[in-house]
């Protein structure tokens, strides 16, 4: 009874211009990650998912943070009976079978929790079979909740995402870890979009902060690059180009908090060279700690509270982006999608 | 993507080359502020030497854009065309050219002011702390200029009616707040008002309620 594919008519009324948009046939990903625990990815992606279900989305909440899942609670989903550990221990193959209801309309999830906390970690194919079935969920969203590090696993399942978040406090030590997890995502997008093997050598050397060319920032290697192979050096410069992560700084209370976000865009684009969103912020709110404690999106538990008017906000941001990319995908559709 | 020492003034500051003086002038306090010693954003990225450079390097750019004959001269130096330099220009040249491209810095502050419709007669605790925010006051400041005690704003903005003293005198707290970070005082305090009386009514009737049981 868990299977809840394609859920019939679900989207029925949500599709107001349903004759003339033709259903996206994948589905789009939002990672939201970035660095350290405590600094709200999980909050984020809940009430993302909740919010995005409420404005007329099918959505498809993921956990991949296997070793410390709690999504499910934060959509107040008790003990799901299957979970992606089913799809990472080879019990099941098909991505959609783990799918599980929660108590919000068009919001379903695959659950991270885990019966055997001594069970492998999925193998490098394993996460590439994942990445790819994510794609294939039948959803008008995936939202990934990723686990805290920059441990290589986190990172792809950050730049499979058509949005990646990078979620961040407004103090010194999650700033850092946002910094390192950019600046670790960065190098891993290129180290896969370049060709040459002595390139690739090059970004590797280079992820070491120490390493001996002296190769400090993304402009530094850019230049090495260049000097051994210029094709390679265009490939980095559309890299740097497309690598557009979207920042969101939560629990901000003051006026310079809420600059904080221009401020780092304005650091990554002059120190690594490319060029973060600054998608949001999100007010500390009193009512955001409670609904943790009722296990509820706090869009959900209250509309009006100040920070669901924020996450609500980033909400259609990310809506708005998708319509508008896949406007320009598929030409045809134009005019009949809906605005807001 | 040039390393820093060979951008253009325009690069540095982060705008177009045909950003108006209005824009150039909005823009620099923010790229600024991103590398004071004490920003956040440039923690564990800049030292102090390096993002002394480039505070040096964001002062040189405003002053030479912000100035119509250096600018000309700047521009010609670096086979730009000439573009609107003073806000006397900006004014005869009409609307000829619509800033073509969107100003991002700008454009992005001006979204965070959007969310928050200050003309409407809706007023809460939480909405102007939005509105302080947006201006960059702290409540500190707020308290300095009107005397009032920072716990007092601070239950004003977190709704917070039982720690708030009698009505007329929150009344002029709230009043006094409106008035320091600039929205309309009158407006606020109705709206505000309204909201703690009626929780005040409420209270009050639920205490007789509960004594006559």
């Amino acid at each position: 009874m868990e299977p809840t594919i394609g859920t019939p008519g679900s989207s029925k009324h949500t599709d107001r211009a349903a004759s003339t948009r033709v259903r996206p046939p994948t589905a789009r990903v939002v990672s939201v990650g970035g660095g350290k625990g405590g600094v709200g990815k999980t909050f984020l992606a809940a009430n993302l998912a909740a919010a995005l279900a409420r404005l007329g989305q099918r959505v498809v909440a993921v956990d991949v943070d296997l070793e410390g899942a709690n999504l499910h609670t934060c959509l107040g989903v008790e003990a799901p009976r299957v979970s992606l550990a089913d799809f990472v221990a080879q019990r099941e193959d098909d991505l959609g079978k783990l799918i599980v209801k929660t108590p919000i309309d068009r919001l379903d999830i695959i659950a991270g929790t885990q019966a055997n906390l001594a069970a492998a970690q999925p193998s490098h194919l394993r996460r590439v079979r994942l990445v790819r079935a994510l794609r294939k969920l039948e959803a008008d969203y995936v939202i990934v909740d990723l686990g805290a590090g920059t441990h290589l696993s986190v990172l792809d399942y950050f730049l499979v995402g058509d949005d990646g978040l990078v979620v961040l406090r407004p103090e010194p030590t999650s700033v850092e870890n946002a910094y390192t997890f950019l600046r670790a995502a960065f190098y891993r997008r290129l180290r896969l979009a370049v060709v040459g093997h002595g390139v690739r050598q090059l970004v590797t050397q280079a992820m070491d902060q120490r390493n001996e060319k002296g190769i400090r920032t993304p402009l530094d290697l850019l230049n090495e690059i260049q000097t051994l192979d210029p094709a390679e050096g265009s490939r980095f410069v559309a890299t740097m180009r497309e690598f557009k992560p979207k920042l969101v700084v939560n629990e901000v209370r003051t006026a310079e908090d809420v600059k904080l976000g221009f401020s780092m865009n304005s650091v990554c684009k002059k120190y690594f060279g490319f060029e973060p969103e600054y998608l949001g912020y999100v007010n500390y709110d009193d009512i955001a700690r409670r609904s943790v404690g009722l296990r509820r999106p706090v869009v959900d538990v209250s509309e009006q509270a100040d920070a669901s008017i924020y996450l609500q906000r980033i909400a259609r941001k990310l809506l708005a982006a998708g319509e508008s990319e896949r406007r320009a995908a598929d030409p045809t559709s134009r005019g009949g999608t809906p605005e807001r | 993507m040039k390393p820093i020492d060979e951008q253009s003034h325009y690069e540095i500051l982060e705008l177009p080359c045909t950003a108006r003086l209005a824009d150039i002038r909005r823009a620099y306090p923010l790229v600024r502020a991103a590398y004071d010693d004490e920003s956040l954003a440039i923690y564990s990225v800049y030292g102090r030497d390096e993002s002394e450079l480039i505070r040096q390097r964001i002062d040189d750019a405003y002053r030479v854009l912000t100035d119509g004959e250096s600018r000309r001269c700047y521009d010609e130096q670096i086979g730009l065309a000439p573009g609107i330099y003073t806000a006397e220009e900006a004014a005869v040249a009409v609307d000829s050219e619509p800033s073509e491209q969107v100003v991002e810095i700008v454009h992005a502050l001006g979204e965070v002011d959007e969310l928050d419709d200050e003309d409407s007669r809706d007023w809460d605790g939480a909405k102007l702390r939005r509105a302080r925010m947006r201006r960059g006051i702290e409540l500190e400041q707020i308290s300095e200029i009107t005397r009032i005690n920072v716990t007092y704003l601070r239950a004003i903005e977190e709704n917070a009616y039982r720690d708030l003293p009698a009505p007329v005198y929150t009344r002029g707290f709230v009043t006094a707040y409106a008035r320091t970070i600039e929205v309309d005082p009158h407006r606020v305090a109705e709206s505000y008002m309204t909201k703690f009386e009626e929780v005040r009514c409420e209270r009050r009737r639920r205490r007789l309620l509960s004594s006559r049981r």
